[in-house]
Parts: C-alpha cells; sequence; structure tokens
C-alpha cells in the first residue's frame, strides 16, 4: 500500500513508547501495533486527531504517501 | 478532550453470550454424520459381497414411475355425473437376481450422493465449529456456503439421473396388470425447487463473502 504510517517515528522523536500512547489515546495496544505495523485498512478522523493530540504532531507526520512506481 | 476508541465491538474473535443452541445444533449434526458415514459404510461393504457373490439383490429399494392403463371415474359434487380422471405416480420396488451392471450403476449414483450429503454435513459442522468461537462472520464460512450450494445440486442431479436410470431400466421389464410403467412422467420434474433452494444458498454465500470481507475492513479500521 503507498500509504505508509510513520507512527514508530514519531514515537522515537516523542521518545513514547507504545504502551504510553496507547494509554494516552484509549486505544488498545493491538490496535495500534496493526497501525504501527501497517497491516491497517483505514484510520478514522477521530483516531488521527487523539494520536496527532498525544504526540503534538500534524496528520502529515504519522501518515505519508510512497508512490508504487 | 479524552478520546475513548472502543474497537472491542469489532473484534473477529468476540464470543458469543450463549452458545448452547450452536452446540446441540453441532451435536445433531455429529450424531447425523457418524450415523450415515457408519450405514454407509454397511451398505459399500455388502454391496461389495452381493457383487461379488450371487446373493439375492432385494437389499435396495429402485424408483419406477407408472400410470394406471385405463382411465379412472371421479364422482363430480357440483355436477353429480361421473367425470373422468388420469394418474401417474412414483413408486420403489425390490427385485431379485437384478442384472450387475445395472445394480453397479445404480450403487454407484447412490454412494456419490450419499457423499455428497456427507460432505455437505461436514461443511455445516465445521461452520458451527467456527461459529463456536465467536468467529463466524469469516470468507472461509462463505467458502463453505458455497460447497454446500453446490454439493445440494449434485445431490439432486445425481438423484434425478438415479431415478431416471432406474425407471428407464425398469419400464419395459415390469408386468401388473393395470398398470403402465414408463420411464419418464410428471414425477420425473418433481421437487425441482431443491436446485432453487441451492441456487438462493448461493446467493446468501455470495453475500456472506462480501459481508466477511466487510467486517475484516471495518476490523483493520484503527
Amino acid at each position: 500500500m503507498p500509504i505508509i504510517v510513520n507512527l514508530d517515528v514519531m514515537l522515537a522523536k516523542r521518545k513514547m513508547s507504545l504502551t504510553e500512547l496507547s494509554e494516552k489515546v484509549g486505544i488498545t495496544l493491538s490496535n495500534l501495533s496493526i497501525l504501527k505495523s501497517g497491516k491497517a485498512k483505514a484510520i478514522r478522523f477521530s483516531t488521527l486527531e487523539a494520536i496527532c493530540q498525544a504526540l503534538e504532531c500534524q496528520p502529515a507526520d504519522i501518515l505519508e504517501y510512497q508512490s508504487d512506481t | 478532550m479524552r478520546y475513548i476508541i472502543n474497537n472491542l465491538s469489532m473484534n473477529a474473535t468476540s464470543k458469543p453470550k450463549s452458545i448452547t443452541f450452536i452446540n446441540f445444533l453441532a451435536n445433531l449434526f455429529r450424531i447425523g454424520f457418524f450415523l450415515l458415514a457408519f450405514s454407509l459404510f454397511i451398505w459399500v461393504i455388502y454391496n461389495i459381497f452381493i457383487f461379488f457373490t450371487d446373493s439375492p439383490t432385494i437389499h435396495m429399494d429402485f424408483p419406477v414411475m407408472f400410470s394406471l392403463t385405463e382411465q379412472g371415474l371421479w364422482n363430480n359434487p357440483d355436477t353429480s355425473e361421473l367425470s373422468k380422471f388420469y394418474m401417474q405416480s412414483m413408486g420403489m420396488i425390490r427385485a431379485e437376481n437384478l442384472p450387475k451392471g445395472f445394480l453397479a450403476l445404480y450403487s454407484i449414483i447412490t454412494l456419490f450422493a450419499n457423499l455428497c450429503i456427507l460432505l455437505s454435513m461436514r461443511q455445516v459442522l465445521l461452520i458451527l465449529e467456527s461459529a463456536k468461537t465467536g468467529a463466524f462472520l469469516i470468507v472461509e464460512n462463505a467458502i463453505r456456503l458455497r460447497w454446500i450450494a453446490l454439493l445440494g445440486i449434485a445431490i439432486f442431479l445425481l438423484e434425478r439421473t438415479g431415478l431416471l436410470i432406474s425407471a428407464y431400466f425398469f419400464s419395459d421389464k415390469l408386468q401388473v396388470s393395470g398398470l403402465e410403467f414408463t420411464s419418464v412422467n410428471f414425477f420425473s420434474f418433481f421437487y425441482f425447487e431443491t436446485i432453487f433452494y441451492a441456487l438462493f444458498l448461493l446467493v446468501i454465500a455470495e453475500a456472506f463473502r462480501i459481508g466477511a470481507e466487510l467486517k475484516k475492513e471495518a476490523d483493520l479500521t484503527i
């Protein structure tokens, strides 16, 4: 999929663990892992908003488009 | 602002509250499966024994079609007159010393039809087993439903072929006064709705597959 999730990069920048983020945004650890590993098919605006607020970043810092070609 | 995002309801492996009915159905199908498998095994052994020895062949019922050679009369209550009627029917016969070729052909058709029934029951059992674990709406179950529908069509075609072969074989060989045996009559085209039930199940299976894929996608929506 050409959409890349850079959640691990942002977590490293903020020196935050996935468990901490999970507690802050109220999403289960397994769902965050699905998102981090790029297995997720879609992301809700509410989830994105919660993650952006917790990591103090923009949606573009988490999601990136990379062309297949 | 506190965000509570609950994805638990979309968890594919969430257990249903009560699986008593599913357990009951699973046990029912399991008993039916083993009874049919056991009886089919005995039937196959017995048929092999019959085939290689000259034992009587009265262990099997063969369908035949017949009609009355003469028209009957019925009392019409509207006119108080006698009106004509014609009768067509289907019956089963047992006969001794049947040709082994015919016996083998009919036995193979019956065997395949019963194997299809067993496979259908196995698919139903697998669906119920998956329902027990809570993962009911999955693509695998849609494929199983599709198989059940296809096996249903196969069972119908096999039984119909057996019926036609048997009726055709006996049509010019049976002699009973007042009855005329035929290879085809009204009953040859009876129970055709089975095909429509199977086709309806195919539609359900396709809808189930689409639903399962949508659920899979929803489960992966964070």
